[in-house]
């Protein structure tokens, strides 16, 4: 009885409740007001309009979303390839150039990336048929610098695989940069009068993609992008010296005072970049000064020790004072690096004397030293740091109840106690 | 796949239902900044954002001004912005949402509803009271804003414009099975409430 009072009762209120949709006038809109306000605000989007219309241009990325919105879930799985393959179809056919930049804002993890890549992939086709070497080093430095800012995006976006997918676009970045590498030496070799230009173009996008993967690395998500901040940093360098040697030999025709200035460039550069890495050092330093959790901190010995320090000597397995052990640890590592870029120091001021000299490429050598030396700095404090950053969120999680050791990019195996959280931090 | 995307672009009115239409209007809208399209959306979804505002803020004039700003966010909104909108639905609804939270926020207040009917139907509609049906209606409403925020959201889009519980939980950015939830508590209480009166 009680339960069919309550359904007739139910049916009742239902009943009323959609009546306060098509009967009650005051939860209603006026129509005059449904009209002049839609006129006003045709006039207004007309507006706002007028500079911004896109006239005819199609863009997949949004026919890609219109055609998954009209799949229900289950099937979307399926017909994703499928959508896939048509607009790479659909790309292929309405010409590559325009369609790339349709897909511009695809993300790696992304479906439509594939479409990027697909067409990236075909322009790079292109250029190795019919362009020369110098083309193919532009071509591809605009695809790392591409690959830098999508790293930038992914981490901005905050997905849940985002160090992921953002590692996925610096892997890819440091192919366009090992294809740009190999262009250069081309472009040394058979088409030395061309070595300016590309030098011009090198220098421009790689500053670009180092502060692109700055900005990365300022995210905090864990990504490593030392190596291949190297990677572009060398690359400079590399078409640096190009310059340097084309000249000497005579075959490009530029001012000593611009070769000069180059090789001045790349001075300033690796200098700042070991100041950087004091800066690194010193955050690091103060970040593991707040964690109060016992920690062993066991570094990668190729990277740190390679100069004068044995290796395995920063092992630290016995805690007695758990937080002083901590702070030890990471104070060995970055003295270590700050020491070893105070060192680099020297290098570069031998380097401004050869310069003086008009010992170009020697100068150059000099520089290559220094700037492989605060790289290797560089990559030993970015590590700590991001073990530290670990470390940090661990206890603050309250995962960590007992002693942490951190296993910095090592295939040594580390044997643990039961009691102990071991977290592995592989940057690069 | 984009076949049947392309046979939609050239036959838009005759094959489509209004789902499909909506998502052809977002299209276009978003790759052609057409305010044409964006013209029938504003037409589809006036109404029920106008009674979604006015349930929150209680008063014709704010919910006229509230409304009509929703829809000039939501268009800057498509035409500036990337990211995926799944359905226009959801995405102005939420935007309705936000602008009366803004509202709110500007008037350095919680959230208030009439509760005085004396006032706002002497003021704005004395016809109703004549009819008795209307009464009716007008207890349940109020009874309605006797309920928290969360069932009212749910009460109305459910039951007023009688939407999927799917579109409600997309509108509320919530799983499908919280609103079920939400809509028996939501639905218990009412009834308390009426059977109270």
């Amino acid at each position: 009885m009680a339960s069919k009072f309550t359904k007739f009762m139910e049916k009742n209120l239902q009943e009323q409740l959609k009546r306060l949709r098509t009967e009650y006038s005051r939860i209603n809109p006026g129509q005059s007001w449904v009209a002049s306000n839609r006129s006003k605000l045709m006039g207004q989007l007309n507006n706002t309009t007028i500079e911004t219309r896109n006239t005819g241009k199609i863009n997949f990325h949004f026919i890609y979303q219109f055609c998954s919105a009209l799949v229900p879930n289950q099937l979307y799985l399926v017909v994703k390839p499928v959508i896939a393959i048509a607009l790479i179809g659909a790309i292929a056919t309405s010409g590559w150039i325009a369609s790339a930049s349709a897909t511009e804002n695809c993300l790696p993890g992304e479906v439509c990336y594939g479409v990027k890549m697909a067409a990236e992939k075909t322009q790079a086709a292109m250029v190795a048929m019919t362009g020369t070497q110098k083309d193919k080093a532009k071509l591809h430095l605009e695809f790392a610098s591409r690959r830098a800012k999508e790293a930038k995006k992914v981490m901005e976006v905050k997905k849940s695989d985002a160090p992921k997918q953002a590692q996925v676009a610096i892997q890819k970045l440091e192919e366009s940069i090992q294809t740009v590498n190999n262009a250069i030496k081309a472009v040394k070799e058979d088409k030395p009068e061309q070595i300016m230009e590309v030098k011009q173009e090198v220098e421009k996008k790689t500053d670009e993609i180092k502060q692109t993967l700055k900005e990365v690395d300022e995210t905090s998500g864990g990504v490593g992008v030392s190596e291949a901040t190297k990677i572009v940093k060398d690359t400079n360098l590399a078409a640096t010296e190009a310059v340097v040697v084309t000249k000497e030999a005579g075959k490009v025709e530029v001012s000593d005072a611009d070769v000069k200035i180059m090789v001045e460039k790349a001075i300033s550069d690796t200098l700042s970049d070991g100041g950087d890495v004091k800066e690194q050092a010193e955050i690091t330093t103060e970040m593991a000064k707040q964690i109060q959790q016992p920690i062993v901190v066991i570094p990668a010995p190729e990277i740190i020790f390679s100069s004068s320090t044995p290796t395995s000597t920063i092992v630290v397995p016995s805690i007695t004072t758990p937080t002083s052990t901590t702070r030890a640890s990471v104070k060995i590592v970055v003295d270590l690096a700050t020491k070893q870029v105070e060192e680099t120091k020297k290098d570069l001021e031998t380097a401004k004397e050869l310069v003086n000299n008009n010992q170009l490429f020697e100068a150059m050598q000099a520089v290559k030293t220094a700037t492989d030396a605060t790289s290797k700095a560089s990559q030993a404090v970015q590590q700590i740091k991001t073990a530290v950053e670990v470390v940090t969120e661990k206890v603050i999680d309250s995962v960590a109840s007992s002693t942490i050791v951190i296993v910095v990019n090592t295939s040594t195996p580390v044997i643990v106690t039961s009691t102990t959280n071991t977290v592995k931090v592989n940057s690069k | 796949m984009l076949f049947r995307c392309n046979t939609f672009l050239f036959y838009p009115s005759i094959y489509m239902n209004l789902g499909i239409k909506e998502k052809l209007w977002l299209l276009q809208v978003r790759t052609q900044k057409d305010p044409e399209a964006f013209g029938y959306l504003y037409d589809a979804y006036i109404e029920k954002i106008y009674r979604f505002v006015y349930f929150k803020v209680g008063s014709r004039e704010e919910a006229e001004d509230i409304a009509s700003e929703v829809f000039l966010k939501a268009w800057g909104y498509l035409i500036e912005n990337d990211k995926e909108i799944k359905s226009f639905a959801g995405f102005v609804f939420r935007v309705a949402r936000n602008q009366v939270i803004d509202f709110y926020r500007a008037r350095g207040k919680r959230q208030e509803f009439f509760l005085d009917p004396e006032m706002e139907i002497g003021k704005e509609d004395k016809e109703f009271r004549r009819v008795e049906a209307n009464q009716e209606l007008e207890k349940l409403l109020l009874t309605i804003k006797q309920l928290k925020q969360e069932y009212q959201e749910v009460v109305l889009l459910r039951y007023v414009e009688e939407m999927s519980i799917s579109e409600i939980a997309e509108i509320l950015s919530k799983s499908t099975l919280n609103v079920r939830v939400t809509l028996h508590r939501a639905g218990k209480k009412l009834r308390e409430l009426v059977g109270a009166e």
